[in-house]
């Protein structure tokens, strides 16, 4: 089912999709666990200062995720990475539950206290598999993806340990299961920055990430300066990852499934995978987040787990029907 | 004109226990010159070296004008390309898509298909007759097709110096027969250097043999030259006859019973 | 009701041991302080209470209860069947009881008072309770338009006290209507739009979640009617969460302060 589209249809799947994407973020903005006439809807706090930054920090999210994963499913050549492979989501916990248990109530650079430590904790956390997997210049690829196996492990432990020691489960617990509902204007001022320097990143390094396609050694030599171009897109796609999860916790599957979705359908070509990856991740999250804020409402139910109850199903059936039709 | 001159080469994965032990030898312009010689002996280990996946310890390897080791990694890529023996097709792929990932040596960093690149792939699958294949999934081409659009992709990196690594090792014969005259073909505008591990098929399409054991060189030169049973024995320990084919004169080697 | 004596003690406990704070304020209010010999980590009231040996926190250790050499010990059923079901194979004299709201607050206490022979005791606490209370009613029956309330137990995320808790019904006996009460399940994520448009009259915050600023410079509070009107009540986690005698001060607390008295 693989499609190769030409360079035309290239654009128009972009274009369509970004228009497509506009329309239901639009859309979900009449949408939430208030009923209010499209007309108060304008005038009143509840669409300004609550649902538009929530629907627009949904979207950059999914960038955030999606593109991390499309980077680092590329850099490792393992299409079980997912953004949080290297330790992302285990040190962000780690961070988070120090903060939360100590009530810890700082603000830095307009970043508080629960954030700003769940940000620091996931680079160093990468910071730490990167350099345990540098044996001579170089990472390969396994190495990395063991020693984030292996971090990952040791932050639960260290986890579990704060949560018996402090008794702080329930908020442990519920930042884990990743909720965009406190979404504010200064959420999505911090995420921007990220999303747009970690997507141009991505973008213009397509050609890297398609000659890693070959394997590392063809990559070498087609000019590709290796170890380099995994230095920089390993740490675009933590940046992002870590900015994903200090914002709104853990979601998952939008990092693991996007990309390989969409590679299902349009193939691994990076200069197109990486655009549209994002932009299917976007929307994924604003509907999501719909689903999440209006299916109980007014009770909200944690993103991860619509993300998860309505899309693994559905890859399983897309790859299903994939080795139905034929390898 | 030279293309490639190695003087002196010492080479391997350990510094200690070098694989090759000082190899000399060159590669003029429109050559198709086949490294041989028994497993060890060297061969992968120089074809990686050329291609700049393994740092030599001593000697030089001067490609054209320039050591290798003043050459950055795109400009090396530019005049040097590489056919592994082996390559995982990639799911998804065309054959246009991956003969165009042989241009990536000449993208810049915010550029991507020029016209330029275009027109290289274009003529790169021309010259490898798979234009008829253009469009189809690369895991879907046989051996023999796949053979010839990996080398395509190695073309229109546009280099003086095409390295194969075994390039017919895997293919049944009448694939063998082709990729080795498609490759005589290429050798117009440039030189091709491949190891062989048969050594009639190397004899029969190269222009320049240069036998190897145990990283030294034992003989280079025409397949004539080199073909002895002397250099044969002393390569592989094995006593054979030569004789030459009655059509072509060309030399080949038949085992003794 | 009953009168607690399936356990039957044959002596007046001595020793008691509690492993609950509200537990501990129970038997303090029923005059047993001195017979008290352990209490947990997180107990805090009253202040003589730092004295006592410490058995655990919430889960206690089996080696310290035993060395103390306990009559009674008294466990909270339900959240500690698992200690419950340890001490008694370990032979030890258990007594769990169930406070799970401001009533049975009431009734745990009475049977408390039976088991440790001091009926009359908690029949008088009781009897203060409950005029309290009565008191709280009647000054509330003529208020005309109920006030909305809503009890915030976590920030982020948002997370209300809802229908069927122990802050719930303490929000009853204070005569106000608990908009958490609308959403299913007892401590559900709340949704801030939801919280705005319902406009509560006042807001109900455990100290030391957050600050009043915060809140007050925050665009999407700022215009509900309890953050305009500063009618935010700071109160102390202990006494909001804790099921034992004081839930009369709170209920007594948040009545006076919703209804300007």
């Amino acid at each position: 089912m693989i499609r190769k589209l030409k360079k035309k249809e290239e654009w128009l799947a972009i274009a369509g999709l970004a228009g497509i994407l506009l329309l239901v973020m639009f859309l979900s903005l009449f949408l939430g666990s208030v009923l209010i006439s499209p007309v108060d809807l304008l005038n009143s706090n509840i669409l300004w200062q609550i649902r538009l930054p929530r629907v627009v920090l949904a979207a950059f999210i999914g960038l955030l995720l999606s593109i991390s994963g499309v980077l680092l499913q590329g850099v490792l050549r393992n299409p079980l990475a997912d953004p949080y492979i290297l330790g992302i989501s285990a040190g962000g916990a780690v961070g988070a539950a120090i903060s939360i248990a100590l009530g810890a109530n700082f603000v830095v650079l307009g970043i508080s206290s629960v954030p700003a430590m769940a940000f620091l904790f996931s680079l160093v956390a990468v910071y730490v598999v990167y350099k345990l997997s540098q044996v001579g210049g170089r990472t390969a690829p396994e190495t990395l993806i063991l020693a984030g196996v292996a971090l990952s492990a040791f932050c639960a432990a260290i986890l579990s340990l704060i949560i018996i020691m402090t008794g702080s489960l329930q908020s442990i617990y519920f930042w884990l299961l990743g909720s965009l509902a406190s979404a504010s204007w200064s959420n999505v001022i911090t995420v921007i920055p990220y999303a747009l320097v970690g997507a141009g990143v991505a973008y213009f390094y397509s050609k890297e990430l398609n000659a890693l396609l070959l394997g590392e050694e063809m990559a070498i030599t087609l000019g590709v300066d290796v170890e380099k171009t995994r230095f920089i897109l390993i740490g675009a796609a933590s940046l992002m990852a870590a900015t994903a999860v200090s914002v709104s916790g853990l979601i998952g599957f939008v990092g693991l499934i996007i990309p390989h979705w969409i590679r299902l359908i349009i193939g691994p070509n990076h200069r197109v995978l990486v655009p549209i990856s994002a932009l299917s991740g976007m929307l994924l999250m604003v509907v999501a987040d719909t689903i999440s804020r209006t299916i109980l409402a007014p009770m909200e139910i944690p993103i991860g787990i619509i993300m998860s109850l309505v899309g693994a199903p559905f890859f399983l059936y897309l790859l299903r029907r994939r080795r139905i039709e034929g390898k | 004109m030279t293309v490639l001159k190695i003087e002196n080469l010492v080479c391997g994965y350990d510094p200690k226990k070098p694989i090759i032990k000082g190899i000399s030898f060159s590669v003029k312009d429109g050559q198709f010159v086949g490294i041989v010689g028994p497993n060890g002996s060297g061969k992968t280990t120089l074809l990686r070296s050329l291609v700049g996946l393994l740092k030599h310890q001593d000697g030089s390897i001067i490609i054209g004008n320039h050591h290798i080791g003043n050459l950055d990694r795109r400009e090396l890529a530019r005049r040097i390309a590489f056919v592994p023996q082996l390559m995982e097709p990639i799911e998804g792929f065309t054959v246009e898509d991956l003969v165009l990932l042989g241009r990536i040596p000449y993208f810049d960093r915010f550029t991507f298909e020029t016209d330029d690149d275009y027109e290289a792939v274009r003529w790169a699958i021309e010259e490898l007759k798979v234009g008829k294949l253009r469009e189809r999934q690369i895991d879907e081409l046989s051996g023999g097709e796949f053979q010839r659009v990996a080398i395509a992709r190695a073309l229109a990196q546009e280099p003086r110096l095409l390295l194969l690594d075994e390039p017919t090792s895997h293919l049944d014969i009448r694939f063998q027969v082709t990729i080795c005259k498609l490759l005589r073909k290429l050798r117009s505008h440039r030189s091709i250097v491949a190891t062989f591990h048969d050594l009639n098929l190397a004899s029969r399409f190269c222009t320049k043999l240069v036998l190897l054991k145990d990283g030294e060189v034992i003989a280079e030169g025409h397949p004539d030259e080199v073909v002895t049973p002397q250099n044969i024995w002393k390569a592989y320990r094995i006593k054979v006859q030569v004789k030459k084919t009655d059509k072509t004169q060309k030399t080949r080697y038949v085992m003794l019973p | 009701m009953f009168a607690g004596i399936a356990y039957a003690l044959p002596t007046v406990p001595q020793r008691i041991i509690s492993a609950m704070p509200s537990i501990t304020e129970m038997l303090y209010a029923l005059d047993l302080g001195d017979q008290i010999v352990g209490v947990t980590s997180n107990c805090n009231y009253p202040p003589q209470v730092e004295k006592k040996a410490k058995v655990g926190g919430f889960f206690l250790n089996l080696e310290k209860v035993v060395s103390l050499k306990p009559d009674l010990i008294v466990m909270l059923k339900g959240a500690q069947d698992q200690d419950i079901k340890k001490f008694k194979r370990f032979g030890l004299t258990v007594y769990p009881i169930n406070p799970d709201s401001v009533k049975g607050v009431m009734d745990s206490l009475i049977e408390l008072g039976g088991v440790t022979g001091k009926q009359a005791r908690a029949r008088k606490v009781v009897q203060v309770m409950q005029k309290r209370l009565g008191k709280i009613k009647i000054d509330f029956k003529s208020i005309l338009k109920r006030k909305k309330v809503i009890v915030i137990v976590g920030h982020k995320p948002l997370i209300v006290a809802g229908a069927g808790t122990f802050i719930d019904g303490i929000l009853i006996y204070a005569g106000v209507d608990n908009i958490g009460a609308q959403v299913k399940g007892e401590y559900p994520q709340y949704s801030l739009e939801k919280l705005v448009n319902e406009n509560p009259d006042c807001l109900i915050i455990p100290q030391g979640m957050i600050e009043l600023a915060k809140i007050k410079s925050d665009k999407r509070w700022r215009d509900i009617e309890a953050v305009k009107n500063n009618k935010i009540l700071f109160i102390d986690p202990d006494t909001l969460s804790r099921p034992g005698p004081r839930v009369v001060d709170v209920v007594e607390e948040i009545a006076a302060f919703v209804h300007d008295k």
